[in-house]
């Protein structure tokens, strides 16, 4: 395969750093899933739509796992109700089969669909611990089997659906696997090392945060001397509130505080008067106690 | 030396070491360097292996460790290996086979090892001679709890009690069936609420000097139960005996026993304490208060499972052993299949 590597900065609305982007390549060339962990709002998410968008493909087929959700309703999905139903219509002979009633599931189709997309399986940390075992076989080889369909409408369910009891993905082109976890439960040990495990961490250099500030705001949403000046208190804010706060802010509340503080039309002079307490400081916390937390930590800085 | 032969040195050196690593991370590893990663230089090769092995931050430190442990070789050193002059290439040297060679480095003591010199010379403070031989093996540092978090999944698992509770989301297939059979037609299906975890369970958990040196491994319990969706529970911390019950670890906030029997009535308790083995001397004072309170917790919090960090056979003799022959209480040795036994007996079988 010829593929251009993943760079990470070549889309306009996401950076990743170059050790991020050399694991993303490093799990496309052994086709293995890419566990991404880090705190909430550091953009875990938007790393699969970055590789999607780097490589050409469509938007990535989002799967939010919630604390029901079960492996096999990826893959595919019975509707039994509807078959009770047709089977109260007087000489309907199709709730008499099961294919009618089988349909795929978003995994199910990404891997069908025999194309390379992008698939992003949010928060499986929020699943019953079941979950990540049931899909490892399935993330590894890419096919699976309709157990609900008997081996005797494999036909006609190829005929209808265009799948059959057998669906298997395209080995040359296997789904991308972006899988991200915000660390609520552990996950089961035989899962992680099936997958290439990457970190997002907190962007270490101004410049790195400045650039991402940048790429996700719309042009003419800030000017440049406002959002260095931003940059910088921000930097100074999430160092005092390390610790003391139970959310410290990342970069997707300063990116809603750098454009409060733009439409607001605040000076970026204002900012340095007060460098713990800037203007609109209140939009970078979520909770009450966090906001209390951190202005009596600024409160004791400015002191 | 080419990146492939180090790659396969480091892999079953790992090995060795305990990692949990399969034939398949070496051909994938080796997969991967074929493709072009982690071949530019040493640096470039040790993060494919963290990148490729190492899961917890614990791994990532032993696989940059045994980098370091292992500096390139020099020319002098290639030229004896290899029986050739120094190589003048510019190519990059990634590093010596590990495996027989490496334990001479080992045993010559290098930066990394402790030095016990001062000790041998007894030079120092009169150690017996026999403490002071120079351990062959390196140490482990890395924590070992008695029990796993995977452990302690399993186990919590026997204790679901599932019950129906919320809002109607569920359908009752039977009960669909039965109300279409009734009437002949069906204009929606009957719902019931979904099932919900609704166990409760009550965590004491001694916080003494003695229970010091289990720590971890009690924390690892306590984490257990928040990750595994009981519908409530509670933990509440002592010393020495459950007589007086803390909020917090570091026993500050005091909580009255009839305000824990009002918040879990009818519970099931565990308690995590050595019960007095550690020391291995019979204190009577504690057997008989120890006896007397679980009569008092036993009003409202029945059944007493006990989990003893210290090996069964170090009860005799001490504490533990009259307070696990009470008949109030069962007491298990504290590990996977102790705490399985222990939520059996939660579960109301013995």
């Amino acid at each position: 395969m010829s593929e251009p590597p993943y760079t990470g900065n070549a889309t306009n609305f996401y950076y990743a750093s170059p050790t991020v982007a050399a694991i993303v390549n490093l799990a496309i060339a052994l086709k293995r899933p890419l566990l991404v962990e880090g705190e909430p709002g550091c953009g875990k998410t938007k790393l699969a739509y970055s590789i999607a968008a780097e490589k050409g493909l469509p938007a990535p087929t989002k799967i939010s796992v919630k604390s029901t959700t079960r492996a096999k309703d990826l893959l595919y999905t019975v509707n039994s109700l509807r078959r009770l139903q047709d089977t109260q219509i007087k000489d309907a002979t199709e709730a008499r089969f099961m294919y009618p009633y089988i349909s795929l599931g978003p995994l199910g189709r990404a891997i069908g669909s025999g194309q390379r997309v992008v698939l992003l399986i949010d928060e499986v940390d929020k699943a019953d611990i079941d979950f990540p075992n049931d899909l490892l076989d399935v993330l590894e080889s890419f096919t699976f089997q309709i157990e609900d369909l008997p081996p005797e409408e494999d036909e006609a369910c190829q005929k209808r659906h265009r799948f059959g009891r057998q669906v298997a993905g395209n080995p040359d082109f296997p789904p991308i696997v972006v899988i991200t976890s915000n660390r609520e439960k552990r996950l089961p040990e035989a899962f992680l090392r099936r997958c290439l495990y990457v970190r997002l961490r907190f962007p270490e250099t101004l410049e790195e945060l400045r650039d991402i500030v940048m790429k996700n705001l719309d042009p003419g949403a800030t000017n440049q001397a406002l959002l260095e000046e931003a940059v910088k208190t921000f930097r100074k804010i999430r160092e005092a509130s390390l610790g003391s706060t139970q959310k410290p802010p990342t970069t997707s509340e300063l990116i809603d505080w750098v454009r409060i503080l733009y439409w607001q039309g605040i000076r970026p002079e204002s900012l340095a008067e007060k460098p713990y307490l800037p203007p609109f400081w209140e939009t970078l916390f979520k909770t009450a106690s966090d906001l209390d937390a951190y202005s009596a930590v600024a409160q004791s800085k400015l002191a | 030396m080419t990146p492939q032969v180090a790659l396969e040195g480091l892999f079953f050196y790992l090995v060795r070491e305990g990692f949990p690593l399969g034939i398949r991370d070496l051909t994938q590893a080796l997969e991967a360097l074929r493709g072009g990663f982690g071949t530019s230089s040493r640096e470039n090769l040790m993060w494919l292996c963290q990148s490729l092995w190492a899961r917890t931050e614990e791994e990532h430190r032993r696989i940059s460790l045994l980098f370091e442990m292992f500096p390139p070789p020099t020319p002098e050193e290639i030229a004896t290996l290899t029986g050739n002059s120094p190589e003048s290439s510019g190519g990059e040297t990634f590093s010596k086979p590990l495996g027989p060679q490496s334990k001479d480095r080992a045993s010559q003591g290098d930066t990394t090892a402790i030095d016990f010199t001062s000790a041998e010379n007894r030079t120092g403070l009169g150690i017996p001679a026999s403490v002071t031989t120079v351990p062959s093996e390196r140490f482990v540092l890395a924590p070992k709890p008695l029990i796993s978090q995977r452990a302690c999944a399993v186990a919590w698992r026997r204790f679901r009690r599932p019950l129906r509770f919320g809002p109607k989301v569920d359908v009752d297939i039977e009960e669909t069936i039965a109300a279409k059979a009734q009437d002949g037609f069906l204009p929606e299906p009957v719902l019931v609420p979904r099932r919900d975890n609704r166990a409760r369970v009550v965590l004491l958990i001694d916080v003494g000097p003695s229970m010091m040196a289990w720590r971890h491994s009690v924390a690892v319990l306590g984490d257990s139960l928040r990750e595994s969706q009981f519908g409530t529970y509670g933990v509440y911390y002592f010393h020495e005996t459950p007589a007086r019950l803390f909020e917090k670890e570091t026993l500050t906030v005091p909580v009255s026993l009839r305000s824990a029997f009002e918040r879990f009535s009818k519970t099931p308790v565990l308690v995590v304490s050595e019960a007095g083995a550690a020391r291995a001397t019979l204190d009577k004072q504690r057997i008989e208060a120890t006896r007397v309170c679980l009569g008092q917790l036993g009003l409202a919090w029945r059944p007493v499972a006990w989990l003893n960090p210290m090996t069964a056979s170090r009860w005799r003799g001490t504490p533990a052993q009259y307070i696990s022959c009470l008949p109030s209480v069962s007491m298990f040795p504290f590990n996977a299949y102790g705490l399985v036994q222990a939520v059996d007996v939660m579960r109301g079988r013995r």
